[in-house]
């Protein structure tokens, strides 16, 4: 059943992945290919948008741009966690303290609220998008990688490889970072999912960057312009939509096997 | 107990600033705002002269302490869009998203907690993968994205459901019919929203119980010759059910705010949506309002969250 | 005999349905997209179409005809000195408020001298050095400090507000109450739901033609429109958007009407930054751009091309000879660059400053408005191939507004190269030439683009102290030509304005030119 699961979510990622590194789209999805608003076609699969540019390829390249914002921000995320929980659990201390209540204040903090002043106050860019979903995301990772690090600490005093004078470096290379790698990897895949969900939110709102194609952008277009009223809605709001899910799911389809594989916990189901 | 406690005046200190300072980072002026699209008419005088009406000329610091001197009176400001208390405003809105947020809740917590358990029970069957399954794959749909489908299918091709907003404005309808008209707009906003959350009670509840069904008491009780249903009900529920109190809790806390993009999509007039309307109107005063009553009660949830824990499990120091 | 009774019957029927038909619709559902608050002068909130409502329960001393020609309306007749200083109105008889006291010329004096002494964004302004004398109840004699040829526009535009009730207001601007002289009064406000507004029978102009109207707010154009499909409103004061009206246009119980709109869609120059502070090179500019196309693309033909001059061809004051913008040919605009001295001198494909920099801009448009998006990038397309380069950069609206006119005071300068920008539609009534583009910042309060000609400047002046209407319209054709010839801006369209409406609830809608159908004559008898 896990296997199958992982299975399933890495072909999911995998296919994705190939769209997004080949883009097997027919047209430029910035060239005005056609008629604005036609519906679909064997030249145009999924119609024209708006100004007549392919629905299909700006689905295509769509890929592109939602996988990597969501993969860019999950990796800062996780690199912001990694970094906090390894200072945060190695110092312990007031340092440890500083460190929670930061990540306190991060986790209670209303998420997309949040969210949408920040994007409002930083303005429409991909970029931006990723800093801001990055900046809001690195506090699960970081308490978890804290956790870890805490264990190995404990692990080691029994071993009393600290009193032989392991260097912090030394510590990090040889005990931290492999305890905390498949950790580290499982949170990745976990805020990749909600990143990407995220940046179609934000999209939609009108908080992203309109200029890119994005499938949270195609969506945004589609609502503006009314496809819902014309019946477009099938071939404009279906197919982006259904793809940001599959892509969600496939990783935390992957997200789930890797927690069952690495959480000790959780061994026993 | 007292360091948890400080620690979340802290938060509380810190989302005010921080409340404070983001709108008034953004770029533009609110000016537009409270004078509409008439701006292009207004003479210099006029402008200045507004901007120091809502102490926008003064510096920094000074609206800082203005800002938290009032809050310290309970006093809220005054929205430049409504022309009215934020207090007001909030209040208005409020119920409409405890209305949608807490129907929601509960029912994703109902249904949640039940096929949780009954996955774990039947753990490993067809029924399990099944339930699971669609779980994640609801989970993974994004909220508004379900939203739009469900306006174009059930609200604007066959008319089932109104298409926005809470009541039907015009109608003065009494009564049940009054009430009648508000569940109807209740039902889409709701099921979109039960739909897209409803995977987190899920899977908690489903491990929790896993762990419980493991548990020796419970073999005992299986043992014993008890009904499936009594074991599963009585027994592993009744103390599988911390995580799932915890979750449920920290959900209440987000009750307030957990909607903003449902309630666009649907045009419902709840708090999230009050707070993005605010964001794009550069209604300092109401922004500041609707982001403190939103952290407010998510921290509050929290505190509860920590109290019941440390009372139901005294393993537990808060 | 069944036959006769049949015949009778739909007979009879046939009157009553003729003669429902004719007299007062019973009540329409007009959405309005946000909140009006309460509809007084002072808290109503948008230019459009909260001035247009408000002038529902309001009115004021003329009001504009559907050509956007003012005429007397609470006044019976105006006339103007010959110096254009002093204008005598002498008011209608018999006319009350919604309450039944008497309205007469003490209420003039006092709402103009409200709106002079509480600043208002809208009203205030006209006002000024303006002196209010009521030598009887029926006569206003208004003194200016100087002419003006628009004058009347601001006596169609100050609603007039009994002043037995507002002199006991101690803050006007949250004062709530809405007893006015208009044709509707203001029976019900739900906030964030709804408006209700109820016929006033006793309305001097005749009894409205509907009713009741009940004004949901709708804040989204996709659930506006799926509501009027619906049947669940009868018409919104939002546009419809033109990718709807093919759909709109085939249902039978839906009609479309349109007509010219006066809100423009500019491409705006920063003319204080080289290159654009060179008037060849906007010509330039201008002459690869093709409008047509735009206008077929991005609004699917729904918008009037724009005029080099500004001034909308439906406009009483366009001028008529100006002719469309000087196309080129993309050899001739090279050539032209290129004799400019702004060369590609490393081959990249993208002309550079004779000091090395590449000619690449920045184009401003707000998010959120997916028109001026797709306006912009359709732009940035057309003068790609003349080496140049502009990016569109989509920000928040206000983002835009801060760095094109910062804190909405042209004195404070301007941090942009190029901006899609527009003006609403009472710029366009007002013909407002001298804000738009005098030298002086104070003067020129709109003048966003840093645009400076001094011989222009004289005319500005002038025909904004003119007494005479066909003086004022003499300068004004000459203005144009001016700005025809300097391009300070491009005037790129003016986007028409479409509504959907159900006949079957009203059909006596009426199109002010420019303005649309939502205003007081689509109500009451013309």
């Amino acid at each position: 059943m896990k296997s199958v699961l992982s299975i399933i979510g890495l072909t999911i990622l995998g296919v994705l992945g190939g769209i997004a590194i080949f883009t097997p789209a027919p047209y430029d999805p910035h060239e005005r290919v056609s008629a604005p608003f036609q519906p679909p076609s064997p030249q145009h699969w999924l119609g024209t948008n708006d100004i007549g540019q392919d629905i299909f390829s700006e689905v295509v390249h769509g890929t592109r741009t939602s996988l990597l914002v969501g993969m860019l921000a999950a990796f800062l995320a996780v690199l912001i966690g990694v970094i906090v929980g390894v200072i945060a659990g190695y110092s312990g201390g007031s340092v440890d303290t500083l460190c929670m209540r930061a990540v306190d204040v991060v986790l209670v903090v209303p998420f997309l609220p949040l969210m949408i002043v920040l994007a409002a106050y930083l303005g429409p860019s991909l970029l931006n998008v990723i800093l801001v979903i990055a900046a809001l995301t690195w506090a699960r990772p970081a308490r978890v990688i804290r956790s870890q690090v805490l264990t190995v600490k404990s692990l080691l005093y029994v071993e009393a490889a600290h009193a032989v004078g392991g260097s912090f470096w030394h510590l990090l290379r040889w005990h931290i970072i492999p305890a905390i790698v498949p950790l580290a990897m499982t949170q990745f895949v976990t805020v990749a999912s909600g990143a990407i969900l995220i940046e179609s939110s934000l999209a939609f709102l009108g908080l992203g960057d309109p200029v890119q194609k994005s499938w949270g952008t195609v969506l945004y277009y589609a609502q503006a312009r009314g496809a819902f009223l014309t019946g477009a809605w099938l071939w404009w709001v279906v197919p982006p939509g259904a793809l940001i899910t599959l892509s969600v799911l496939g990783f935390a389809l992957v997200g789930y096997a890797l927690e069952q594989r690495t959480n000790p916990r959780l061994q026993y189901n | 107990m007292t360091v948890k406690l400080a620690s979340y005046v802290l938060v509380l200190l810190l989302a005010i600033t921080l409340n404070f300072l983001l709108p008034r980072l953004m770029p533009g002026t609110p000016l537009r705002f409270f004078v509409g699209d008439d701006v292009a008419l207004l003479s210099q005088e006029s402008v200045r002269e507004l901007m120091a009406q809502h102490r926008l000329d003064r510096p920094l610091w000074e609206q800082y302490l203005h800002y938290l001197w009032q809050l310290v009176q309970g006093d809220l400001g005054y929205s430049y869009q409504e022309r009215k208390p934020v207090l007001a405003v909030l209040l208005e809105r409020l119920p409409w998203t405890l209305l949608l947020t807490g129907t929601a809740l509960v029912l994703s917590t109902a249904i949640g907690v039940t096929m949780g358990a009954l996955a774990a029970w039947r753990h490993g069957s067809a029924f399990d993968a099944l339930v699971l399954s669609l779980f994640v794959l609801l989970d993974s749909m994004p909220s508004f994205w379900v939203g739009m489908i469900f306006i174009a299918v059930f609200a604007a091709h066959l008319g089932w459901f109104p298409i926005f907003g809470a009541q039907t404005p015009w109608a003065a309808l009494t009564g049940w019919e009054y009430l009648l008209d508000i569940l109807k707009h209740l039902v889409l906003p709701v099921l979109t929203l039960t739909l897209t959350t409803i995977s987190g009670t899920f899977l908690v509840t489903r491990s929790a119980m896993l762990g419980v069904l493991g548990e020796d008491y419970i073999r005992t009780a299986r043992s014993k010759g008890l009904s499936e249903f009594r074991v599963l009900y009585r027994h592993a529920l009744r103390n599988g059910m911390l995580p799932v109190v915890t979750v449920f809790m920290i959900n209440l806390g987000f009750l307030v705010s957990g909607a903003t993009v449902v309630e666009t999509v649907f045009s419902y007039p709840g708090l999230g949506r009050l707070l993005y309307e605010a964001v794009l109107q550069r209604d300092y005063p109401l922004m500041q309002g609707a982001f403190l009553l939103i952290t407010v009660s998510v921290l509050i949830a929290n505190l509860c969250a920590d109290l019941l824990y440390s009372r139901v499990d005294p393993r537990v120091r808060v | 005999m069944r036959a006769y009774r049949l015949i009778a019957f739909v007979l009879v029927l046939g009157i009553l349905v003729f003669f429902t038909a004719t007299a007062q619709a019973p009540l329409i559902r007009l959405a309005i997209p946000t909140t009006e608050r309460a509809l007084t002068p002072y808290t109503y909130n948008t230019g459009y179409p909260g001035w247009y409502l408000l002038m529902l329960v309001y009115d004021a001393l003329m009001v504009t005809d559907l050509d956007g020609v003012p005429r007397p309306w609470l006044a019976e007749s105006v006339q103007v000195s010959s110096d254009g200083t002093v204008w005598t109105l002498t008011l209608r008889p018999n006319i009350r408020w919604h309450d039944g006291q008497p309205f007469t010329s003490a209420d003039v004096k006092f709402s103009y001298e409200l709106y002079q002494r509480v600043t208002h964004p809208r009203f205030s302004g006209p006002l000024r050095g303006v002196t209010v004398e009521t030598p009887d109840a029926r006569t206003v004699v208004l003194r200016l400090s100087a002419p003006s040829p628009i004058f009347d526009l601001t006596l169609a535009d100050t609603p007039i507000v009994p002043k037995h009730i507002w002199e006991k207001a101690s803050d006007p601007k949250t004062f709530e109450n809405t007893v006015g002289t208009g044709p509707y009064r203001l029976t019900q406000i739900v906030p964030d739901q709804f408006y209700r507004l109820e016929a006033n029978a006793d309305y001097f102009a005749g009894k409205p033609a509907v009713q009741a109207l009940i004004l949901p707010i709708i804040k989204d154009a996709t659930a506006t429109f799926t509501a009027l499909q619906a049947g669940q409103i009868d018409a919104a004061t939002r546009t419809l958007t033109p990718e709807l009206v093919a759909q709109f246009q085939a249902r039978p119980d839906i009609k479309v009407l349109s007509g010219p709109g006066f809100v423009s869609t500019l491409l705006l120059f920063n003319n204080e930054r080289a290159p654009f502070s060179d008037p060849r090179v906007r010509r330039i500019i201008a002459g690869v751009i093709n409008y047509e196309e735009l206008v077929r693309t991005v609004l699917l033909g729904f918008a009037t091309v724009g005029s080099p001059g500004f001034i909308h061809p439906s406009s009483p004051w366009y001028n008529a000879r100006l002719g469309g913008y000087q196309a080129l040919k993309l050899e001739q605009a090279n050539r032209a660059l290129d004799e400019l001295g702004y060369k590609d001198t490393n081959g990249d494909g993208v002309r550079e400053f004779p000091d090395g920099k590449p000619l690449r801009f920045e184009l401003l448009t707000r998010s959120g408005d997916p028109v001026r998006i797709r306006t912009a990038e359709l732009i940035a397309q057309a003068v790609k191939p003349l080496g140049i380069v502009f990016d569109v950069r989509s920000l928040d609206a206000d983002t835009v507004a801060q760095r094109v006119w910062p804190d909405f005071d042209a004195c404070k300068g301007r941090n942009y190269d190029l901006a899609i920008w527009g003006w609403s539609a009472p710029v366009m009534t007002k013909a407002d030439v001298r804000g738009l583009f005098h030298s002086d910042c104070k003067v020129g309060t709109i003048n966003v683009v840093g645009y400076a000609n001094k011989t222009l400047d004289g005319l500005l002046d002038r025909q904004a102290q003119t007494a005479s209407r066909e003086e004022r319209k003499r300068l004004l054709d000459e203005i144009q030509k001016i700005v025809a010839e300097d391009l300070p801006f491009l005037t790129l369209f003016y986007p028409d304005l479409i509504f959907a409406v159900r006949p079957a609830a009203y059909d006596g809608w009426a199109f002010l030119k420019g303005e649309g159908i939502i205003h007081k004559l689509s109500f009451v008898k013309r």
